[in-house]
């Protein structure tokens, strides 16, 4: 009884052993020879992600390799880059100092004294990174200060530029449309091409407001159409915004204010944002929709 | 692992600068005493502020011909190879070598011994800067002559090509008209890092908008810690003395109705006496002639006498005096003096010459 009680542990290996065929191991196994553990067995993926810190998949350079004859770049030079391009070039070398940190931890972890030349270099590429953010940084600091100084100096600034353009005989000239084009980009920031990511805000409007009127004020005595008495709301300034600033374009405006006129809207002031952003969406998938027509008849 | 980024850091990088001169005084020898003798220079490394940055003050450059003033080579011509920058040292083509044992792992390529001659570095001021002119002699022919600075100004610069900076002209010091080029840099070959100058030189920012610029919404503020709590040195919210002298109008002229008032005011001010008239002191003295001659005590009156207006003077007489006195007793001693050590002397010397003993 007490027998029957006692577990039993391995009992493959037992039945085994009593099996009457009196093998331990099963026939069904057959014996080879065994696998020498070496680095060729190992197989690594071509694009796996860790290759980033080898240089060309290897395992660590030549000091002779990574020795240098150039400099880091200047704030100077990369204060004519985009963002795009510092963006770019900080990764590169971010990544190529991860590189260097590496190939220099293998070169220490021998006592070399040659990790040195490795760490050289990537203070070099360091000093380049710091510039980078310094360049980002002045950027923003010289918008801040041009936005605060614009509060101060801006009205004063589109009121000149729209007596100039009132003034001016013969508007209707390439030099003016630059000159509009460049300015409602570098005040009110509105693109000469619209996209889906434009976000419309009281700055937009102002551009919209501002131009719409100006246009206006030039035409509408030219093309004989007094009789509207000014522009009345948000939809009218943005239909004669959105023609080309000709007697042309303002007539066509004209025009389609006619017709809003006979359905007695009023946009109120709260709705304004609405309303453009609504405008620019219609525009944006009328412009998609055409597109796709002239590629499939194409 | 000494290959930290943290160690790379200023800020929490283990930063010599830190420790009081003592301390890294104490610290240098140590390094240089654990140093294979090889491997260290006989003139010590300069701290980085010491260091020479700039050509004028090199005044020489790797390729110059210069003119050895001093130590073994005194007189010869020879060329820069190197400038050792660590010690505002150069290396010369023609120096002083002193004998080294370099362990085998340091050995350059065909050495096959342990001891080598290594050229030692020689000060900037103990050469001359060698240049040429051109010379017309009496006959009128022309014949080039060189010539061996002592002395160099650098005055303008110009930009050099080759060199990819300005450049200060080297001149020589009371002959400013003779200028000594700069020797022409052996040209660099990029390495593996470097960008094309295309590349390097190319514009794709223009700041064209007032709304935006090409970067995301935020990134200085992904740049920064967002708990920090001073302020960065672009959000200031104060400006220096010398910025609000530099922003603020110059103050307004006085006007003329003003410069009236100040000098009537200059007028009324000098119209009031500074002094009592005759009149007055007159009838002041009267007074007190009067209230002083009737004093019956003693003592008082001696007082009175003490201080009456010409006591001042008789006192300052009488200093006069005793300064004069005590200026001719100092004057005497000084006679007696000088007497004094002329016969002491004269006697001193007639017995170290008995003596026989050399008197320097």
């Amino acid at each position: 009884m007490f027998e029957q009680q006692v577990a039993r542990f391995s009992t493959s290996a037992k039945c085994l052993a009593r099996s009457r065929k009196g093998y331990r191991i099963s026939s069904s196994i057959k014996l080879r020879p065994p696998i020498i553990p070496t680095i060729d067995n190992i197989k690594v993926i071509d694009d796996h992600p860790l290759w980033q810190f080898f240089s060309h998949k290897k395992f660590v350079r030549n000091p002779e390799e990574v020795s240098f004859t150039g400099r880091s770049w200047t704030v100077q030079e990369l204060r004519r880059k985009s963002f795009d391009d510092l963006h770019s070039l900080w990764y590169v070398c971010l990544k190529e100092r991860n590189r260097l940190y590496r190939e220099a931890h293998v070169y220490d972890q021998a006592e070399s004294l040659r990790s040195q030349e490795f760490e050289g270099l990537s203070a070099m590429i360091r000093e380049s990174m710091v510039h980078i953010k310094q360049v980002i940084t002045e950027r923003e600091a010289a918008l801040n200060n041009a936005q605060a100084e614009f509060e101060v100096v801006g009205n004063e600034y589109l009121g000149e530029f729209r007596n100039a353009y009132l003034e001016d005989q013969n508007v209707e000239t390439d030099q003016w449309y630059d000159k509009l084009e460049r300015l409602q980009y570098a005040i009110f920031g509105i693109p000469d091409v619209l996209d889906t990511s434009l976000k419309v805000d009281l700055r937009f409007l102002e551009g919209v407001k501002f131009v719409g009127q100006l246009k206006y004020d030039k035409f509408a005595s030219k093309i004989g159409r007094e009789d509207l008495g000014g522009l009345k709301d948000i939809a009218e300034i943005y239909t004669v915004f959105e023609e080309s600033a000709t007697a042309e374009g303002v007539k066509e405006a004209c025009a389609k204010i006619d017709e809003y006129r006979e359905s007695n809207l009023v946009i109120p002031g709260s709705k304004e944002i609405q309303v453009v952003q609504g405008f620019i969406n219609d525009k944006i998938k009328q412009a998609e929709s055409d597109f796709e027509e002239t590629s499939q008849q194409a | 692992m000494s290959s930290s980024l943290r160690n790379l850091s200023k800020r929490y990088g283990t930063n010599l600068d830190r420790f009081p001169f003592f301390l890294r005084k104490m610290f240098d020898r140590l390094s240089r005493e654990a140093q294979l003798p090889a491997l260290t220079s006989d003139v010590p490394e300069l701290p980085i502020e010491k260091r020479f940055k700039r050509p004028d003050q090199w005044k020489v450059e790797v390729g110059d011909r210069v003119l050895i003033t001093e130590g073994k080579y005194k007189g010869h011509v020879t060329k820069v190879l190197a400038l050792h920058h660590p010690t505002n040292r150069i290396f010369l083509e023609l120096a002083e070598t002193k004998k080294l044992v370099v362990p085998k792992q340091f050995w350059q390529a065909g050495q096959s011994t342990h001891v080598i001659d290594y050229p030692k570095t020689v000060h900037p001021s103990n050469v001359k800067v060698v240049g040429t002119i051109v010379d017309t002699a009496a006959d009128g022919t022309e014949r080039e002559r060189d010539i061996a600075a002592d002395q160099l100004v650098f005055k303008g610069e110009y930009w050099d090509e080759d060199y990819g900076k300005m450049m200060p002209y080297r001149r020589v010091k009371f002959h400013e008209n003779v200028i000594i080029p700069w020797p022409r840099p052996e040209p660099e070959e990029d390495c593996a890092f470097s960008t094309a100058k295309e590349a390097a030189e190319e514009r794709t920012y223009v700041p064209n908008c007032l709304v935006r610029t090409d970067a995301p919404e935020n990134i200085v503020e992904s740049l920064r810690d967002p708990i920090m709590k001073r302020a960065y040195k672009w959000d200031k919210k104060y400006i220096t003395r010398s910025e609000a002298k530099r922003l603020s109008s110059p103050e307004m002229p006085i006007s003329e109705a003003k410069k009236a008032m100040f000098e009537e005011k200059r007028k009324i001010r000098e119209a009031i006496p500074s002094e009592p008239s005759v009149e007055t002191i007159e009838l002041v003295g009267k007074l007190v002639a009067e209230k002083l001659n009737a004093v019956t005590d003693r003592n008082f009156a001696a007082y009175v006498n003490s201080v009456g207006p010409d006591a001042r003077q008789k006192k300052k007489e009488a200093r006069e005096s005793a300064r004069k006195v005590h200026e001719e007793k100092i004057r005497e001693a000084e006679e007696r003096n000088k007497i004094k050590n002329r016969t002491e002397g004269k006697y001193k010397l007639r017995k170290a010459k008995k003596k026989g003993s050399v008197v320097f």
